[in-house]
């Protein structure tokens, strides 16, 4: 494919030196990573530092780049990570206020939050497990095996993990009023 | 509804589904309005997570990680401590342009002599003159650290790397983000001496200069 090309490309630049390509790769990948920490985190400025972060990692780590994979399965993978890490510090409490926001209150939430609220709620009360395998899939468009490899899991556990965070995420978005 | 529908449920909401599940969950769903009620569900799901707006990527998100990335290396150098090392890093860098010297025009001390000038460490760089510039091959202990390359003068330099290097050229000095081994660094530009330092947190460590 000629994206992928190009990314390889790119990555020679890089490697080579050449400061414009890895310009160029941030711009190609910008918005889906800061798109894929958002909605990881649920945090604009969260989301921000960690994409930021995770670019920077890239090219640090350009050097352990396999070019037989995706440039931008790795980078993924990359961000995925910091974000989780990011999660990891951040504990449970914020996870428990989005819980709260999505379950506890739910007339107030189909009331004052509109959808962009309704989903960052009810995706921050999965496990961050869960949450990942349905950004990927749902926001990157990621195949099960691409999922499976930017999370360095088996395909069947990608796939049951899917259907479970899904059937979670069914009902935690439930409209009160029956529409779909 | 059981398990096997729901899954094929799935596997048709993420188009994994081929002709025989599709007749299979046809069936199903011919059947079974609870299964197809959690059709409509989970398809309403998909739909309201692609709906969902997102926030607007930062107008300056681009540049403003291109702009960390020398400075990052610059924030560690101008740490307190590093002043602490300023011997070993002055003489690092007399070394360095003597080696040099003695590189490009022959030499004038031997080799013992220079390096009994020269702090003791793991990492080395073995220069050699090329067309128009500099060739430093470097062999750095395995761990990851910056490796930072200061040639004194003036002038604007261009460098390029070998071997998975990717040097980050920022004025007079150059910046490589490294993970240890062998690689090489070219560096084109009015050269006449170079130190190099492997910073790794608020650590300096001089590069010890080989003579080829």
């Amino acid at each position: 494919m000629v994206e992928e090309e190009a990314d390889e490309a790119l990555v020679t630049r890089c490697r080579n030196g050449d400061g414009g390509g890895f310009a160029t790769l941030v711009g190609r990948y910008e918005r889906v990573i800061f798109n894929l920490a958002y909605r990881m985190l649920g945090d604009p400025d969260a989301a921000r530092d960690v994409a930021q972060a995770a670019f920077l990692k890239a090219l640090e780590n350009l050097h352990r780049f396999d070019s037989r994979f995706r440039f931008y399965s790795w980078l993924y993978r990359i961000a995925m990570n910091e974000a989780l890490d990011v999660i990891g510090h951040r504990g449970r409490q914020r996870e428990l206020t989005d819980v709260h926001l999505a379950d506890d209150d739910p007339a107030r939430d189909a009331q004052t939050a509109d959808l962009g609220e309704r989903v960052r709620g009810a995706l921050g009360a999965l496990t961050p497990d869960h949450r990942a395998v349905l950004v990927l899939r749902h926001y990157q468009d990621l195949s099960y095996e691409e999922i499976g490899r930017v999370l360095e899991l088996p395909d069947a556990t990608v796939k049951s993990r899917l259907f479970e965070a899904r059937e979670r995420l069914r009902v935690r978005l439930a409209d009160p009023a029956g529409e779909h | 509804m059981d398990a096997r529908t729901l899954d094929l449920i799935n596997l048709e909401l993420d188009g994994r589904l081929d002709a025989a599940g599709q007749a299979e969950l046809d069936a199903a769903l011919a059947d079974d309005p609870a299964a197809r009620a959690r059709r409509e569900q989970l398809r309403a799901v998909a739909r309201k997570l692609a709906d969902a707006p997102a926030p607007a990527l930062p107008l300056d998100f681009r540049d403003s990680v291109l702009r960390r990335l020398p400075q990052r290396v610059n924030r560690r150098l101008r740490a307190p401590r590093f002043w602490r090392g300023g011997l070993a890093l002055a003489a690092s860098v007399v070394a360095a342009v003597i080696v040099l010297r003695v590189v490009q025009h022959g030499p004038a001390l031997s080799p013992d002599q220079l390096g009994a000038t020269l702090a003791p460490a793991t990492a080395t760089v073995t220069p050699a003159p090329r067309p128009g510039g500099l060739s430093l091959n470097f062999t750095l202990p395995q761990a990851p650290a910056d490796l930072v390359i200061d040639l004194p003068g003036e002038g604007p330099l261009t460098a390029f790397g070998e071997q998975g290097a990717a040097p980050i050229v920022e004025g007079r000095r150059i910046v490589v983000v490294a993970a240890g081994g062998s690689f090489a660094v070219h560096v084109s530009g009015d050269i006449d001496g170079f130190s190099a330092n492997l910073v790794r947190g608020e650590a300096v460590t001089p590069v010890t200069v080989r003579v080829p």
